[in-house]
């Protein structure tokens, strides 16, 4: 193990862990939502050292992306809700935060004392590894795959179904037939 | 299919890129904080100084349409990821592999065209 | 190359910020946040093991979790957003019907 590839790790390490923690203990939702984007930033970066090329652009077109975005969207749409100047946590907080102390120090310890294999992976070129993973997907993984799909289906469905509920009656839909006929949107 | 070489490096031009992208903006709004008079008045400290002044709440709520829009972006988005690995491997498969991505888009486009039915890509 | 073991204690570590997160915080937003800690956690060691193990299933599962999490986020937030138009709170300890 050389010293640059531990200084790297170390740094990444400390832009994904310190935002983190303030996500958990920012007293403004908005500040919490905004710290998720250095966390994003550095697991896209450890996905980078751990040569996993694929999911370092994943991770910033999706979590940094998407996912950030549609979560703002949902603090913008809800953001009176609560009261800035009252505490965001519940009295559980000095407990669960003893509690999980624990946790993350027995499972460190366990992960330190566990014997681990030698690796013997060299890591490939990304192009390489990004066809084997397409291989995968497409030949052992084919079915998870579509249900995948039918999965994005649902949340898509359920999530229009739940945004659009609320604005009165719902609108009946038009007749196929108008869809096809050119004339856009249906209504 | 190209092959590049292993080697962590490739990322080298990234992160040259992004620590040039925050040392400018940080120098700038050093060097303009440096040079600048400093000289606040009530007119200046106001939201716009040539405009009207604002009314109400600045925190106020949105257009739950945005949230749709959102939505849409990040289901197609994981479609992309999907698609990309896919793109790099169906040669080798073949018609195998086009027919399961065929299925996969059509039961995606079934979505885009109910949104589109129940006017969640119209701007109200 | 640095050894997987620590790739494993960062994980976790981050597992657990987003544990502490979901016990503790009353927004259910916020909350949603803490899953995706959560979440991305348990991607850091899927990979971190995939390579370990020279295997693709880690990395599979990486991608099938992104599915999950992009479906998760969109219908949660889609919940929150109308309770809290129908109720006016979206405190977690105040929500305690299945129904109103």
């Amino acid at each position: 193990m050389d010293t640059a590839s531990l200084l790297v790790f170390i740094s990444l390490g400390v832009l994904t862990l310190v935002p983190a923690l303030f996500v958990v203990n920012s007293r403004s939702i908005v500040h919490a939502g905004f710290w998720l984007l250095p966390c994003f930033l550095g697991v896209a970066g450890l996905y980078a050292a751990l040569e996993a090329h694929f999911f370092f652009v994943t991770q910033l077109l999706i979590y940094a992306g998407a996912i950030l975005v549609l979560v703002l969207f949902a603090l913008m749409l809800t953001r009176n809700a609560m009261n800035p100047t009252e505490s965001q946590s519940n009295r559980l907080k000095p407990v669960a935060a003893l509690v999980c102390t624990a946790f993350a120090a027995g499972s460190t310890f366990i992960l330190v004392k566990h014997p681990w294999a030698i690796t013997t992976d060299t890591p490939k070129p990304a192009g390489v590894q990004t066809e084997a993973l397409g291989n995968a997907l497409i030949q052992n993984y084919a079915v998870p795959f579509e249900v995948a799909s039918l999965l994005l289906l649902a949340a898509l469905i359920g999530a229009i179904v739940l945004a659009k509920s609320d604005r009165g009656p719902v609108p009946e839909p038009a007749p196929l037939a108008d869809l096809t006929s050119g004339t856009a949107g249906g209504e | 299919m190209p092959v590049t070489a292993p080697s962590s490096s490739e990322y080298l031009p990234i992160i040259v890129f992004t620590l040039v992208g925050i040392g400018f903006v940080g120098a700038t709004l050093l060097f303009s904080r440096l040079i600048q008079p400093h000289a606040p008045s009530k007119a200046k400290n106001s939201t716009y100084e040539c405009g009207v002044a604002p009314t109400g709440n600045a925190w106020q709520q949105f257009n739950p349409h945005y949230y749709l829009f959102a939505l849409l972006f990040v289901v197609f988005d994981v479609e992309a990821a999907f698609l990309y690995p896919w793109a790099l491997a169906y040669r080798r498969v073949g018609m195998y592999a086009v027919g399961e991505m065929i299925l996969f888009v059509v039961l995606l486009g079934a979505g885009l065209v109910y949104a589109w039915r129940r006017g969640a890509l119209e701007w109200e | 190359m640095v050894p997987t073991s620590y790739y494993m204690i960062l994980s976790g570590i981050l597992f657990t910020i987003g544990v502490l997160g979901v016990l503790v915080k009353r927004n259910p937003i916020v909350i949603f946040m803490c899953i995706e800690l959560m979440l991305n956690a348990a991607n850091i060691a899927f990979v971190a093991l995939g390579r370990h193990f020279a295997q693709v299933n880690g990395q599979m599962y990486v991608i099938f979790a992104l599915a999950v999490a992009a479906a998760e986020v969109s219908v949660g937030l889609g919940i929150i957003v109308s309770i809290f138009r129908t109720r006016e709170s979206i405190n977690v300890d105040e929500m305690n019907l299945m129904k109103f």
